[in-house]
C-alpha cells in the first residue's frame, strides 16, 4: 500500500472506529443529564 | 394551566395487555436496548454493499472527507431531528406529525403517512433480498453456483432470462426462504417493541459484528488484499472539485442511516421521557460509520484478492465486474468465494452477515408500519403483526418470489429509495423548520434532555443545508428519471413499480388522515414544556374527525378532554 492511502486508512480508522469509541466512552461518562426538567407527577416516564 | 392526562398512544381500550396500564407506551428495556436496535437499524445492506464501492467511485481515500462532511452537516443533525419528533409527540409518524400539526394537522398527518407508505414498499422487496442471502447461505455449503455466478443466479435460482417484469410464475426456490422471512418476521413483530425488536437486535448485532469480523480479519490475509485496499484508499483530491462527488456522499449517508422515513422517529418514541438522546444518537451514527469502514476493508481485500487471481488490476476488475449492490453480493462474491481457501465458512460468514444485517433493518421498517397501525386503529402488537404482516408478505411474495422478482425489486428500489426517501426527508424538514417553524421547540426539547446543547447551528443545518442539499439530489435524480425509462425497463413497468408506487404511496397518505383515530390525538402533553403550547388557551381546537372520536366518549378508560379542561378550571386534579 502507498503512504498516501495508509494515512487515509488511519484517517478512516481514527474518524469512524475512533468516533465510535469516543462517543461510547462520552456516554458511559455522562449516560443521563444531572437533573432532568421536572416531570409532572400525572405523566408517565 | 396545562393539560394534566397522560400521553395519548399505546394501550388497548380496557386492556393494560403487555404495556402496563392504557395509555402507557411501550418502551425499550433501557438506553443501550435503544442503541442497539437502532443500530441494527441504520447497519443494513447498504453498509456491506454500497458504501465500498461508492467510495471507490468517488475518489476512494478522499471520499472520507466529503463522507464526514456529510455526516455532521446532514446524516446526524437529521437523525437528531427524528429522534426530537418522535419521542416529543410520544408517536409513530402519523400520530407524531398529527400533534405537530394542532390545528391544520389534518394534513400535516400525511407527511408520516407517505413514510409508512415509503416503509411498506420497502419491505416487501426489502425481504426478497433477505432470502436470496438464506439461499446462498445454504449455497455456501456446496458451492452450488459453480463457475458462471451471473448464470446461476439469473438462469437458474431466480429464472429471471427474458423477464421483465409483473406478476409471473412462481420460483419455489425463492418463494419458501422468503415465506420464512416473513414468517420470522411477523413473530417478532408481534412480540413486541422490547420483547421482538430489541431482543432480536441484542441477539443479532453482536453476532453480526463478530462473524463479520472473522470475515473481514480473515480476508486482509488473502494475496493481493493490500492491492485491493491500497485502490479503495488511495486519494484522489481532484475529484473533491467534483460536485457530483459531494452528491454521492450526502446521498449515502443519508440512505446509510435509515433517517427520514420514519425509523428512528418511532424508535425514539419508545423511549422513556426522561431519555437522553444525543449522545446515544452519536454513538449510532459512528457506529454505522465503523461498519461501513469495516465492510471496505473486506470488500475491497477480497476484490484484490479476486483481481489477483484472474491476473487483472484493481481498476480493469471494476471495469469489468459489479462492485456494488446485487452484482457484487450474488454475482462476484460466490466466484471469488469458490477460489478461497475455506469457501463454505467464508461463505457462509459473508451471506450470514448479510443476512442478519438486513433482518434487523427490515425488522426497524416493519416496525415503523405496526407502530402506526397500532396508534391509529388502536391495536395491540400482535393484531397489528398480522393486520400489516399478512398483506405485506402476500404482495412481497407475489411480487418478488416470482420469476419477474429481480426486475421489479430493482425499479422498486429505485423510485422509493432515490425519490420516495428524499421525498420524504426534504418535506419533513420544511414542514417542521419553515411552515410550522419548530425549530426553536426541537433544540429546546434536545437541549433539555441531553448531555451536550443542540442549538442555531443544528437549526441551521436541519433548516438549510441538508434541505437543500437533498432537494437538489431529488431535483436531479427526479429529472434524470423523466428523461428515459430506469435501467431500459418497459416504460409501463417503470410507471407501476417507480413513479406508479410512489404516487400510490402519496395517494394513500392523503386519504389516511381522514380516518378518525380512537383518540384525540391533541389530547397529549410535550415533555419538558416549551413556551406556551401546553397552555390551554393556545391548543389548538380539534377538527371534525377528532372531535368525533373525543365525543365518543372515554377510550381506554381515559377521560374526555372537555372534562379535564372542566374539572382543572375548577381547580380538582384528573
Amino acid at each position: 500500500m502507498s503512504a498516501t492511502s495508509v494515512a487515509m486508512l488511519i484517517v478512516a480508522l481514527a474518524v469512524a472506529p475512533g468516533g465510535l469509541i469516543a462517543s461510547t466512552l462520552f456516554l458511559a461518562l455522562r449516560p443521563e443529564r444531572a437533573q432532568y426538567p421536572p416531570l409532572p407527577p400525572d405523566l408517565a416516564d | 394551566m396545562t393539560n394534566r392526562q397522560p400521553a395519548a398512544g399505546g394501550g388497548r381500550p380496557g386492556h393494560p395487555g403487555r404495556r402496563g396500564h392504557p395509555g402507557q407506551r411501550q418502551q425499550w428495556s433501557g438506553q443501550w436496548g435503544f442503541i442497539i436496535s437502532a443500530i441494527g437499524s441504520a447497519v443494513g445492506l447498504g453498509n456491506i454493499w454500497r458504501f465500498p464501492g461508492v467510495a471507490y467511485d468517488n475518489g476512494g481515500g478522499a471520499f472520507l472527507i466529503p463522507s464526514l462532511v456529510a455526516l455532521l452537516t446532514a446524516g446526524i443533525p437529521i437523525l437528531f431531528l427524528d429522534y426530537a419528533l418522535g419521542h416529543r409527540y410520544r408517536g409513530s409518524a402519523p400520530l407524531a406529525f398529527r400533534r405537530l400539526g394542532g390545528r391544520f394537522g389534518r394534513w400535516v398527518e400525511s407527511v408520516g403517512w407517505f413514510q409508512v407508505m415509503i416503509c411498506f414498499f420497502i419491505a416487501v422487496y426489502y425481504a426478497a433480498i433477505l432470502a436470496w442471502a438464506a439461499s446462498y447461505f445454504v449455497f455456501s455449503f456446496d458451492q452450488r453456483w459453480g463457475e458462471d455466478t451471473v448464470g446461476f443466479l439469473v438462469g437458474q435460482y431466480l429464472q429471471t432470462d427474458g423477464v421483465t417484469g409483473g406478476f409471473l410464475a412462481p420460483v419455489a426456490g425463492v418463494m419458501a426462504p422468503l415465506a420464512l422471512i416473513w414468517a420470522v418476521a411477523i413473530a417478532v413483530m408481534a412480540a413486541g417493541v422490547k420483547r421482538g425488536v430489541e431482543r432480536a437486535n441484542t441477539i443479532a448485532i453482536p453476532v453480526l459484528v463478530i462473524a463479520f469480523g472473522v470475515l473481514v480479519v480473515r480476508s486482509l490475509f488473502l494475496p493481493g488484499a493490500a492491492d485491493g485496499l491500497n485502490s479503495l484508499f488511495t486519494p484522489d483530491f481532484a475529484a473533491l472539485t467534483d460536485l457530483s462527488v459531494w452528491v454521492a456522499a450526502y446521498a449515502q449517508i443519508f440512505f446509510s442511516l435509515s433517517i427520514a422515513f420514519g425509523i428512528m422517529l418511532t424508535y425514539a418514541s419508545y423511549r422513556k421521557r426522561r431519555s437522553n438522546l444525543t449522545s446515544p444518537g452519536l454513538v449510532v451514527a459512528f457506529a454505522n460509520s465503523s461498519f461501513e469502514i469495516m465492510a471496505g476493508l473486506g470488500v475491497f481485500s477480497i476484490l484484490g484478492f479476486m483481481a489477483r487471481q484472474n491476473g487483472q488490476t484493481m481498476a480493469e476488475l471494476a471495469e469489468s465486474t459489479e462492485i456494488t449492490g446485487v452484482g457484487l453480493s450474488f454475482m462476484t462474491f460466490p466466484k471469488v468465494v469458490s477460489e478461497m481457501p475455506g469457501a463454505a465458512v467464508f461463505g457462509a460468514l459473508f451471506f450470514g452477515s448479510l443476512l442478519l444485517a438486513g433482518f434487523t433493518s427490515l425488522i426497524s421498517i416493519l416496525q415503523v408500519i405496526s407502530g402506526a397501525l397500532q396508534d391509529k386503529f388502536n391495536l395491540s402488537e400482535p393484531k397489528a403483526a398480522l393486520v400489516m404482516g399478512l398483506p405485506v408478505a402476500l404482495i412481497s411474495l407475489a411480487a418478488f418470489g416470482t420469476k419477474a422478482g429481480l426486475a421489479n425489486l430493482d425499479v422498486v428500489d429505485k423510485y422509493t429509495n432515490e425519490v420516495g426517501i428524499v421525498l420524504s426527508a426534504v418535506v419533513m424538514m420544511v414542514v417542521v423548520m419553515w411552515v410550522y417553524r419548530r425549530g426553536r421547540e426541537f433544540s429546546h426539547h434536545l437541549t433539555a434532555l441531553s448531555t451536550f446543547p443542540v442549538g442555531p447551528v443544528w437549526r441551521f443545518l436541519v433548516g438549510l443545508v441538508a434541505p437543500l442539499v437533498l432537494g437538489y439530489i431529488l431535483v436531479m435524480t427526479v429529472l434524470g428519471l423523466l428523461g428515459e425509462p430506469y435501467g431500459g425497463y418497459d416504460r409501463w413497468l417503470v410507471n407501476l413499480g417507480g413513479w406508479g408506487v410512489v404516487g400510490l404511496g402519496a395517494a394513500v397518505a392523503l386519504v389516511l388522515p381522514l380516518v378518525a383515530w380512537p383518540r384525540d390525538p391533541l389530547d397529549f402533553q410535550a415533555y419538558p414544556a416549551y413556551g406556551s403550547e401546553v397552555g390551554a388557551a393556545d391548543r389548538p381546537p380539534l377538527d371534525d374527525a377528532d372531535r368525533a372520536a373525543s365525543a365518543r366518549g372515554p377510550v381506554g378508560g381515559r377521560p374526555r378532554r372537555e372534562d379535564l379542561d372542566e374539572s382543572i378550571s375548577k381547580g380538582a386534579q384528573p
